[in-house]
């Protein structure tokens, strides 16, 4: 084919309707080569720069797909590019708008079922045409992704298919169906959880480069910034289990306003998280609290992780320390132990925001990822209850008798919700931020574990035993308070709603149960080759058999 | 033979702590912290490696003798239960393996986690029956917990997050006083 075809195809010579009949050589042995790297490197190939075969844009992922020939019979495979949309997945029978459809299409058309592999990823699915009044959204969505597909319809008078591929999984369909039976949750925790069961298929996983993050953070925010934007130094960010990290400096125009080197925040998921929640939740919750308390501003989000190819959000970078400098802790921020000087300062601030958090009214609408559970009732706990029972169910390597006893327990004994509130999920040292010199708290973290329930929650979760810290041989909850009485007195002197004593024991027996369940069933799937740092969570999990103490101790006083 | 793992991993900890580390760029903080883990994860496994195969003894046949009581206790009031005859030709079975010395780690503890899903059956029956078998269910695995749960913690104490120091044992005493 002459480079002046080349041309015509690429977009650059003028083309009229149906003049190209077929792909140019040249494109056909590219698309090849990228299908053979698809079979030996799925990691490397999963995002792909077609500037060799004149799509300019940079990178963009693509999926393998596996399909049955109909006059063969063959398994055959071939590479594209793929676009998530509503939760859903496609791909586009562009053909360079070449005339006539592709022969993959075809051979879809004839039988439907075929395999997709996203990466490392692999599921069975079945392909279909979206229909004539589904066309219109997608192809809007399409062509702002790829400018190009506006291209290749412009030269062929057939209107290009998008295909969408609909994933089967029978088996595992079975087995959600039973835990949502026995585990009903809300829908948000839900989609967390049955998106982490059909990634657990995934059979190996490969940290991102920087340069792969900065692509997809560069369309991640080409899709919310109508004005040039730069992104410049970019790198990892440590700290916490869940989620891989980076810092940048965005350069970008906020409501008219040229703003230069604002500091910001991306948090992705990794292929498994010690903590699978929907980044929707998060980020509904910063809002909310930031009306509150001190928290990171939350600018985007990626919920379904269209652009950046796992779920994601944007938030502004917080200064702040997590301990004094002289302190040690163990991971992620436990066992820090504040001294006297800094306890005066810190537990004050500490007790208002979490009591401002617990009195703070929900405008109707507000918080739309939420269920509200019902006051009067034992809602609020059986949800509870319910998520994290079906998370152990998902989770383990090993049953452990102890944690069965304990929920049978939780249930025997569930509380009735008197005021609904919002809970942080995780209000713990580590997970807020203050400044050495004031010691003012500068921000408050890690909301992905919030829910709206009962109060008791946190003030349950500060006091378990996990969090104890000690000085001279006496026990501080989260290295702050030198007793669950003064905890109270605390929160309560800051305007905090009352606290009862019986609804408090069940929460601190609920929250030790989740942070067991966190640790030897979270931590341990999470860290089996599907994290950025599964050494991190393989050391986390040894606090599982602490917690086990914790619950017997618990149990055995109470009956 | 030789080396022993003991020798082994004090090369290791010995290479990773003089040699790698310094060399490890201190603004890469996540390679310090991963590093630092590696270190104190191979002491553990140091602590650990002398005791594995009496643990994992020790779990099987405490397994299943948990496994028996807990028939037993059911088979009073729900003789029928066909998770109790389970339990007792799993515990069975479980009995003359741990008595063997040439079976791998991975062996008895593939049988381990076959008795520990049905212990978990079982206490879901007891919870379903009448209070009374309930609450005897409920005794008998807190009895025995003790035991296990310390072994338990002994066995991963080197990561440093008991709390519980009063009766935080050695791994030797922990097996010792199963």
């Amino acid at each position: 084919m002459s480079t002046e075809e080349m041309e015509k195809y690429k977009g650059t010579g003028p083309v009229a309707v149906n003049e190209l009949k077929v792909l140019p050589d040249q494109v056909v042995l590219e698309l090849e080569a990228h299908r053979q790297l698809y079979l030996t490197d799925p990691e490397r190939a999963h995002y792909w720069d077609p500037a060799v075969i004149g799509v300019p844009g940079g990178p963009v992922p693509c999926l393998l797909l596996e399909y049955t020939g109909r006059k063969s019979g063959k398994t055959l495979s071939m590479a594209i590019q793929y676009y998530r949309f509503k939760g859903q997945l496609a791909i586009v029978a562009s053909k360079g708008g070449t005339e006539g459809n592709p022969a993959w299409l075809l051979n879809l058309l004839d039988n439907p079922r075929c395999r997709v592999h996203v990466g490392s990823q692999a599921f069975d699915a079945v392909a279909r045409v979206v229909t004539p009044e589904e066309r219109p959204e997608w192809w809007e969505f399409i062509v702002r992704e790829q400018p190009m597909q506006a291209i290749y319809q412009a030269r062929t008078a057939r209107a290009i298919p998008v295909v969408v591929l609909d994933r089967v999984d029978e088996e595992l369909d079975r087995q959600l169906a039973q835990l949502r039976e026995r585990y009903p949750t809300e829908p948000t925790i839900d989609q967390a959880l049955t998106r982490k069961l059909r990634n657990r298929s995934r059979t190996s996983y490969a940290i991102p480069t920087l340069e792969q993050v900065g692509q997809r953070l560069t369309r991640f925010l080409a899709r919310h910034l109508d004005e040039p934007f730069d992104i410049r130094n970019l790198r990892t960010l440590t700290g916490g289990a869940s989620k891989e990290q980076y810092l940048f400096e965005l350069d970008w125009t906020d409501n008219g306003q040229r703003r230069t080197g604002d500091r910001m925040v991306l948090r992705c998921d990794p292929a498994a998280s010690i903590v699978e929640t929907a980044r929707s939740r998060e980020f509904e919750l910063m809002r909310h609290a930031a009306r509150l308390m001190p928290v990171p501003p939350v600018y985007w989000i990626d919920d379904e992780g269209e652009a950046m190819g796992t779920p994601s959000l944007v938030s502004g970078f917080i200064t702040g320390v997590q301990k004094p400098a002289f302190t040690a802790s163990n991971v992620t921020g436990m066992g820090i132990h504040f001294p006297r000087e800094y306890r005066d300062a810190l537990c004050p601030q500490y007790a208002r925001y979490m009591a401002a958090l617990h009195r703070s009214e929900l405008a109707p609408g507000e918080l739309p990822s939420f269920v509200r559970p019902k006051v009067g009732t034992q809602q609020a706990s059986e949800l509870l209850v319910n998520w994290w029972a079906r998370t152990w169910a998902e989770d383990l390597y090993e049953h452990a008798p102890i944690a069965t006893l304990t929920e049978q327990w939780l249930r025997r004994n569930m509380p009735v919700l008197d005021h609904l509130s919002v809970v942080h999920g995780d209000f713990r040292t580590g997970n807020f931020l203050f400044d050495e010199k004031t010691r003012a708290i500068t921000g408050v973290l890690d909301w992905e574990l919030g829910y709206l329930g009962d109060r008791h929650g946190d003030l349950g979760w500060v006091v378990t035993d996990l969090y104890l810290t000690y000085e001279d041989g006496h026990p501080f909850h989260c290295g702050l308070f030198d007793s669950t009485d003064a905890l109270i007195e605390a929160y309560e002197a800051a305007g905090g709603l009352p606290i009862n004593r019986t609804t408090l024991h069940w929460h601190k027996v609920f929250c030790t149960w989740k942070q067991f369940i966190l640790s030897l069933g979270c931590a341990l799937r999470a860290g089996d080759g599907r994290s950025h740092q599964d050494i991190l969570l393989s050391w986390l999990s040894a606090g599982g058999y602490t917690l086990s103490e914790a619950l017997r101790r618990m149990l055995d006083q109470r009956g | 033979m030789q080396p022993s793992f003991e020798y082994s991993i004090d090369a290791m900890v010995r290479a990773l702590t003089q040699t790698v580390q310094p060399a490890v760029n201190p603004e890469d903080k996540a390679a310090a912290e991963q590093l630092a883990i590696v270190i104190g994860s191979l002491g553990m496994l140091r602590s650990q490696i002398d005791h594995a195969h009496w643990f994992e003894h020790t779990e099987l046949a405490d397994m299943a003798a948990l496994a028996e009581e807990l028939a037993a206790a059911l088979a009073v009031e729900l003789p029928e239960l066909r998770s109790c005859a389970a339990a007792h030709a799993a515990a069975a079975e479980a009995r003359v393996l741990a008595m063997r010395h040439d079976v791998t780690l991975s062996t008895l503890r593939e049988a381990s986690r076959g008795l520990r899903a049905l212990v978990t059956d079982l206490i879901s029956e007891g919870a379903n029956a009448s209070a009374a078998l309930g609450e005897r269910i409920e005794r008998i695995v807190l009895d025995r917990s003790m035991r296990q749960i310390g072994r338990e913690r002994a066995y991963v104490a080197g990561a440093g997050f008991d709390v519980f120091p009063d009766n935080l044992m050695s791994i030797a005493d922990a097996l010792n006083a199963s």
